[in-house]
């Protein structure tokens, strides 16, 4: 690339403030002798004064206010979100260890064997299968009715 | 610390008592019924079996504390307090518990002229009128700071 | 003139007291933040994504995005960079969002072949009257890649320095300034593009 070109390819930056001082001073040696690259360089400081001029936007009345509101709701809303993640965390755990209690009662109740339909439900691995469905059967169902929000269970029950 | 004690207060009193008995209880049958008849339990050292005698039912006393907690709430939700009660009683492993809590309505707020409970996305007080929240100044529906359009009839929330 | 002074006088930064007990977790110094960065930072927002109602709603986000972050800000870094690259990475979000166009184009210019007419001979522009030529500007701007339009309004307006840009952008000091040299360029075509 011939210094020319090179100088061509700094003007840009040179019209935004941009070089450094011994770029500076390289460039200004060759607008002395081109008038070409002068015109272009005049061009361009045309647009970055215009782009620092540019017409204002409006801001909206009442922006900060606004956004004053915002910080404080999402700030609530998130400590609502993080005690609400506590306690389904802790629900979650007491959920495992009460369905562990209550086998722990029926092998207490029915002495480790109970009979139905040819297994013994008091057997751990059998339990947990069959309390595990029956769980998300029931809470399968009710949330499906609840979900909607009232309306089913308003026609059914 | 006092927001967990708010909380409690919540749980009615028959559901305090209700807890109790059943620990005691099943304290009494995991000692006197359980121990003594459970091959794997019996060779336990006198203070293991204390701690699993008194521990386990302990989980049953927060159970009921628990169901006692969503019959409250849910009364002071305006929401269904006797079917809430009975799910979280009666489907198992506490996962009634788990989506009285997901799905429950946000608390009632208390009109600051009257003094009646409202359901939260109200604008207006039911039983006397006066305003409970910032309206919309054209379709006069409840909207929040933060928002610069009204979200029912779409109008501009400021003088702009 | 007084246009010139009002907004000169908006880009003082806040105290670095200020900011230091901000990071402290000191809610009430926002009182003192928000407003000076408020022309700076929702003028920044409309020239990126160009709607009034985005760019109040990136405004407030920005804000709560500042509120969760502030606790891992590193104060060796500038707050204007900081505070300008939050607002910047949501901006290119939502116009990825909208558009599903990649906005970290490659190395191409924004505009197709046929619009980067060889201007010889005087510059539109110049023949345009003082008045006209901001708005003739604006119109050339925004239809400017995003990327072009981000280096341009950062230097020109918030009259920000090149690493500090850098530093807003997320990358290389060498990628900023082969960007400001494109976006000059293709705004000139632009602007010929309007003019002829």
């Amino acid at each position: 690339m011939s210094d020319h070109e090179a100088i061509h390819n700094m003007l840009p930056l040179a019209a935004a403030g941009a070089l450094g001082r011994a770029e500076i001073s390289r460039v200004e040696r060759h607008l002395a002798a081109c008038s070409g690259c002068r015109r272009e360089l005049e061009v361009l400081r045309l647009y970055s004064r215009g782009l620092g001029e540019l017409p204002q936007p409006a801001v909206p009345a009442g922006l900060l206010q606004r956004t004053r509101a915002r910080l404080i709701q999402e700030r609530a809303t998130a400590a609502d979100h993080r005690r609400q993640g506590l306690v389904l965390g802790l629900l979650t755990v007491f959920s495992w260890s009460i369905g562990g209690v209550f086998w722990l009662l029926v092998r207490a109740v029915t002495g480790g064997v109970w009979e139905v339909l040819g297994t013994n439900l008091a057997d751990a691995a059998t339990w947990s299968l069959v309390s595990a469905l029956l769980m998300w059967t029931t809470a399968g169902a009710a949330a499906v009715m609840l979900g909607k929000r009232g309306e089913f269970m308003r026609r059914v029950l | 610390m006092s927001r967990i004690r708010e909380e409690l207060k919540v749980v009615p009193g028959a559901a305090w008592v209700i807890a109790v008995v059943t620990y005691l209880a099943f304290v009494a049958l995991v000692w006197l019924v359980l121990m003594p008849r459970d091959p794997d339990l019996s060779p336990w050292p006198g203070w293991g079996k204390a701690i699993f005698a008194a521990g386990i039912p302990l989980l049953l006393f927060v159970y009921v504390l628990l169901v006692g907690y969503v019959n409250g709430d849910a009364r002071r939700r305006g929401m269904r307090h006797v079917l809430w009660t009975l799910l979280a009683i009666f489907i198992p492993n506490a996962i009634g518990i788990i989506l009285y809590f997901l799905l429950r309505d946000p608390p009632l707020r208390n009109c600051p002229k009257c003094g009646t409970a409202a359901r939260s996305g109200f604008a207006f007080c039911p039983a006397c009128g006066t305003a409970m929240s910032q309206t919309c100044p054209e379709c006069r529906h409840a909207v929040e700071p933060s928002w610069s359009h009204c979200p029912s009839c779409g109008r501009g929330l400021h003088a702009a | 003139m007084i246009l010139a002074a009002t907004v000169h006088a908006e880009s003082i930064s806040p105290a670095d007291d200020v900011i230091e007990r901000f990071r402290r977790g000191d809610m009430d110094a926002l009182d003192v933040i928000l407003p000076q960065y408020r022309v700076r930072l929702y003028r920044f927002l409309l020239r990126m994504v160009q709607e009034p109602a985005v760019a109040e709603d990136l405004f407030q986000q920005t804000w709560v995005r500042v509120i969760e972050k502030i606790s891992s800000y590193n104060a060796r870094y500038r707050f204007d960079s900081w505070l300008f690259s939050i607002a910047r990475n949501l901006a290119i979000d939502h116009l990825r969002r909208k558009r599903g166009v990649s906005m970290n184009a490659r190395d191409d210019w924004g505009d197709t072949p046929a619009e980067r007419i060889a201007v010889s001979g005087p510059d539109p522009l110049e023949e345009v009257l003082d008045l006209e030529r901001g708005s003739i500007l604006a119109a050339a701007l925004a239809e400017l890649p995003a990327i072009h339009r981000e280096v341009l309004t950062l230097r020109f307006e918030e009259e920000m320095k090149l690493e500090q840009i850098a530093e807003v952008a997320g990358v290389p000091l060498s990628t900023v300034k082969s960007r400001l040299r494109r976006a000059l360029e293709s705004l000139r075509s632009r602007v010929a593009a309007q003019l002829l």
